[in-house]
């Protein structure tokens, strides 16, 4: 598959379950889903403006489970900005990013140019197990940015990735293109060069 | 090499030499010339001081080893998981703590059987199903071997339901029966957690995208076809656990 240069990769992560699919889908699609069906690896494409010119936005949501350390590796040394997701409901698949969180540390080396954002999904259930102010401290030590969103309710969801973008300074992005039509061109596609499953 | 004078225990002649004086059988431990090793009936019986890991050991020595059915590690994590319930939402979707599936780990190398992973030391069953998962994972030879991984991938291709079951029981055949045996006991497992699909969400097909990997591996490592095989690998571990019952 061609490398397209002015492509820019964002790479979700996350444990089982959390909702990374789910919010990939609200902010491309624009649509929820209440299915239970785990993911492989799937890559999603939207159109945004770069520097002031057009470019592809290419979301790639991974498996929740760290199956394929390989798998792993590829999508953290390929990507330029990160989403690390867990549930809001579950200490645990916050605590389960940890590891990934060091992995793109070790791989990237110095992460503070790079764009992270810590995301509590899920915000609109009840039963919750991380407060607020439980993420934003994660968040502070890792020196990344947080947000908690609901795929559900699209609570927050275009903000998190348009918040992804502004963390990036060395291009100047925004979701908009010249203002209007935010490209709803997403298509959804198996990507052939990489894969993991849980 | 050995350090001290050996004889070979096939002809019994002395071992001459320094060093590279004969080989050692890795599971039991005999001692014999190079050349006899040749002439040597392939049958040991593993001996348990040589076989002292239980992950990453192959499983038909595993089993020979302890003289089980299936590796302990298989069924006492089944049988643990199934006296907890099947409900649990994601059931072996849902990871554990990667430390403590670790852990897990840790304790059958070193206890075997006696390994304690009652809801006592690990409270939550997604650490239990990490660690079946785990064990399949790092299993030197696949619980589908690579030798008879083709045939698998083929029935997957198959459009007729009646001739792919037909051409997935032929290719069972291809396995050694203690890779049988386990694959069979973890269907039947499976099917039940099917059947708690209302509470745990996880259909066969769920199940199939999440074991796949986990049972098969292709065995050339070239990574393109390594991928396109994984809705294969998914639909082949989605027909055994939905026709457990007639294929095995």
């Amino acid at each position: 598959m061609p490398e397209q240069s002015n492509d820019y990769r964002v790479v979700v992560f996350g444990a089982g379950g959390v909702g990374k699919s789910s919010l990939v889908l609200r902010f491309v699609k624009g649509t929820f889903r209440d299915t239970y069906i785990p993911t492989v690896e799937d890559t999603y494409r939207q159109v945004i403006s770069c520097d002031k010119s057009v470019c592809t936005l290419q979301i790639t949501d991974t498996t929740g489970s760290h199956q394929f350390p390989a798998m792993q590796r590829l999508s953290i040394s390929k990507g330029h900005a990160f989403i690390l997701v867990y549930s809001i409901t579950s200490k645990q698949s916050l605590e389960e990013l940890k590891p990934i969180y060091q992995q793109v540390l070790a791989i990237k080396g110095n992460v503070e140019a790079i764009p992270i954002m810590l995301v509590g999904n899920k915000s609109d259930e009840t039963q919750r197990e991380v407060e607020t102010k439980d993420g934003e401290a994660q968040a502070n030590q890792w020196k990344c940015a947080f947000m908690e969103t609901s795929a559900k309710t699209n609570h927050n969801v275009t903000e998190l990735f348009q918040e992804l973008l502004n963390l990036d300074k060395k291009r100047n992005m925004s979701l908009n293109i010249d203002g209007k039509r935010s490209g709803k061109q997403s298509r959804a596609e198996r990507l052939k060069g990489k894969c993991s499953v849980m | 090499l050995f350090s001290c004078p050996h004889w070979c225990e096939y002809c019994a002649n002395f071992m001459w030499g320094l060093i590279a004086q004969g080989v050692k059988c890795a599971d039991c431990g005999l001692n014999v010339h190079k050349q006899c090793s040749k002439v040597v009936p392939n049958d040991c019986q593993p001996d348990l001081r040589h076989v002292k890991k239980v992950y990453s050991c192959d499983l038909t020595t595993l089993v020979k080893a302890h003289n089980t059915k299936r590796p302990m590690v298989v069924d006492m994590c089944i049988q643990e998981i199934e006296a907890r319930g099947l409900q649990s939402e994601g059931l072996y979707r849902i990871s554990g703590f990667s430390e403590l599936i670790e852990d897990v780990k840790l304790s059958f190398d070193r206890d075997g059987e006696k390994a304690d992973i009652s809801s006592n030391v690990y409270e939550d069953i997604n650490i239990i199903t990490g660690a079946l998962k785990l064990y399949f994972r790092e299993l030197p030879i696949p619980i589908i071997t690579y030798d008879a991984y083709p045939r698998f991938i083929e029935t997957a291709k198959i459009a007729d339901p009646e001739k792919r079951l037909e051409s997935l029981h032929e290719a069972l055949k291809l396995l050694p029966p203690a890779h049988c045996e386990t694959l069979r006991y973890l269907m039947a497992h499976l099917k039940r957690v099917t059947q708690c699909e209302k509470e745990n969400l996880m259909s066969s097909e769920n199940l199939g995208i999440v074991f796949g990997p986990t049972l098969m591996r292709a065995p050339e490592l070239d990574a393109m076809t390594a991928l396109n095989d994984i809705r294969y690998q998914r639909l082949v571990v989605e027909t055994l656990i939905t026709n457990e019952d007639v294929l095995f």
